[in-house]
């Protein structure tokens, strides 16, 4: 059972990755509060999908579950919000890993 | 893990799919094929084959994932889709069939080009190549769902090159004309001689020559052209 740290742990490793080999172009440190999506986030609309695509591969690794990020989930979990922070992602993905 | 380069094709079981697969599988491809049923190419050399029904989203996404684990990366993915079903004009279409068309031309092509786009997007590298069909641009009578349909797929390809420009991924359409394969051919020879009388040349188109074009948007060195439309035997 993956728990809150080992997810943002696996975000950050995610991240770092991703910015190395140039499929993202600004540094993000992975904290609660940094904004993956919405307005202020330093991912652009493409370079949040590159994320999700990239965590999904890892988590399924890390778990051998085959599991699937839904962006209508997120908006069912979290309804009404205007930004998605690293805190809830971290707790989406931990529920995702856990079902 | 392929050594060689790897292509998926999807409807191989028959037809234009099942020409590509076979050509490409014995121009040095890795070629990953799928239907809804068995493999009907045998044992071919350089042939993977997949059951999967690409109307479905899990099975669509389960097989791209499966996809990448055994073979490690995709370079080529040629989506061939469709109904073979005649159309009809549309005072006399059903919504069940118009949904039909739109399902399996619109909705499958969706469904597999996000799942391998984003699987291009990680290694940024992928050719993606759609096929319609020059009814997109004949707006012949008894179409509505078949040619608006496949006008749609025109429309998401270059959305979809848009979006992933700059991740070293192209996305191009080949429209054919007529080709002969078994189902074309299957709607006897009246209809096949109104197809042709639509077309600037007025013959029946092969795989293999549909194969010389795909050859050309797959390709490394074709990085530059994306977002295109190919016709054949067309001047529209």
């Amino acid at each position: 059972m993956l728990s809150k740290s080992d997810v943002m742990a696996l975000m950050q490793e995610s991240i770092d990755s991703l910015k190395r080999s140039g499929l993202i172009e600004t540094a993000l440190p992975v904290s609660d509060g940094a904004v993956l999506l919405g307005q202020e986030s330093s991912l652009d609309s493409m370079g949040f999908v590159t994320f999700i695509t990239d965590v999904e591969e890892r988590l399924n690794r890390k778990t051998g579950k085959d599991v699937y990020i839904v962006l209508t989930d997120l908006q069912d979990k979290y309804p009404g919000a205007a930004q998605l922070s690293g805190a809830m992602f971290a707790e989406y993905l931990v529920s995702l890993a856990a079902s | 893990m392929s050594t060689s380069n790897v292509m998926v094709i999807t409807g191989t079981s028959r037809g234009i799919g099942r020409g590509m697969a076979e050509f490409f599988a014995t121009h040095g491809w890795t070629v990953i094929g799928c239907s809804r049923g068995e493999s009907t190419l045998g044992d071919l050399s350089g042939y993977h084959h997949s059951r999967v029904d690409v109307s479905d989203e899990k099975q669509v996404r389960d097989w791209a994932r499966g996809v990448k684990r055994e073979h490690g990366r995709v370079d080529a993915l040629v989506c061939n889709v469709g109904l073979v079903e005649r159309g009809a004009l549309t005072g006399v279409t059903t919504l069940e069939s118009f949904q039909a068309f739109v399902n399996s031309i619109l909705t499958t092509t969706f469904l597999v080009c996000r799942e391998y786009s984003k699987l291009m997007g990680l290694q940024r590298y992928g050719r993606i190549v759609n096929l319609t069909s020059i009814m997109t641009e004949l707006h012949a009578p008894g179409t509505p769902a078949y040619a608006s349909a496949k006008a749609a797929v025109v429309e998401f390809t270059k959305v979809l090159a848009r979006e992933v420009a700059n991740q070293g991924i192209t996305c191009n359409v080949v429209s054919p004309s007529l080709v002969s394969t078994e189902a074309s051919m299957a709607f006897g020879d009246q209809w096949k001689a109104n197809m042709l009388a639509m077309q600037t040349l007025q013959r029946p188109i092969d795989v293999a020559e549909l194969c010389n074009i795909v050859q050309f948007f797959t390709a490394p060195q074709s990085g530059c052209v994306t977002g295109q439309v190919l016709h054949t035997c067309l001047v529209n």
